[in-house]
């Protein structure tokens, strides 16, 4: 069963929590894997935190869209916000830093690379949009070793 | 997000977390889990009632153990959900803060 449906949401950390709660009723009804569910939830949440902390400073009316379309096998989420520009493909998290005294950012970013199958960003009309992929790995067909 | 915390022998402060560690959920803890941070030096974290975690909340465990370790002391987590241990390995969180199964190896942890 493919279950598709949007939310509307202000960019606050209660509206993450009412997001979740929506997308895991969606989930459900979907019947779709935990593991396909936990790798969108935890993408969209990376998303939304990291637009709520950085990603709406001087604008007046700031808002969020979150579209999802959950398939057995794949589950997507489309991001639309009218924050400033930013497209989290081109983050790189710096390698080898030391997690105990260096600034803790970037954790959430490369979640979101490591979790998603496949991410698409564009920008247009003043507009984010973030189209995450997140799909359950093939399962495997090779036959034993000889 | 609940935060409960419990003294055990030994001088090891326990504390027991439950709910989503999202956004709102770490904003909730951050406060009350610093507080705490500050003032014992072996801390023992059961993420088993963690429903959710993300990189938010691992900043907020981060930033205890960092102040902990300041005082020369350790914080260990304990118990995490598979999808939880799963996040705190890929962000590589596990390799500075010992996470383990349960209660007595955290507290061993502690006392090393």
């Amino acid at each position: 069963m493919t279950v598709a449906d949007r939310i509307r949401l202000a960019p606050t950390p209660a509206d993450v929590s009412r997001f979740n709660a929506w997308f895991d009723e969606k989930c459900i009804r979907a019947g779709i894997a935990k593991p396909l569910a936990a790798d969108l939830k935890l993408c969209v949440n990376e998303v939304l935190a990291n637009a709520i902390s950085y990603g709406f400073r001087g604008i007046a009316k700031p808002w969020i869209t979150v579209r999802i379309q959950l398939d057995k096998t794949r589950a997507i989420a489309t991001i639309i916000d009218n924050g400033t520009y930013f497209d989290l493909r081109g983050w790189r998290v710096q390698k080898d830093r030391d997690l105990m005294t260096g600034e803790p950012g970037g954790f959430g970013i490369a979640l979101v690379k490591e979790r998603a199958k496949r991410l698409d960003y564009s920008r247009f009309c003043k507009r984010n949009h973030l189209r995450i992929t997140c799909e359950l790995p093939a399962p495997c067909t090779a036959g034993p070793h000889t | 997000m609940r935060l409960e915390q419990f003294s055990l022998p030994g001088e090891v402060l326990l504390v027991k977390l439950t709910g989503a560690l999202d956004i709102a959920g770490a904003g909730e803890i951050e406060t009350p889990l610093h507080t705490l941070s500050a003032k014992h030096s072996k801390v023992i974290v059961d993420l088993a009632g963690v429903t959710f975690l993300a990189s938010v909340g691992i900043r907020v465990l981060l930033k205890a153990a960092r102040a902990i370790r300041a005082n020369k002391g350790v914080l260990a987590l304990f118990a995490p959900t598979d999808e939880a241990q799963r996040v705190l390995r890929s962000t590589g969180i596990d390799t500075i803060i010992p996470v383990v199964a349960d209660q007595a190896t955290a507290i061993a942890e502690c006392n090393k």
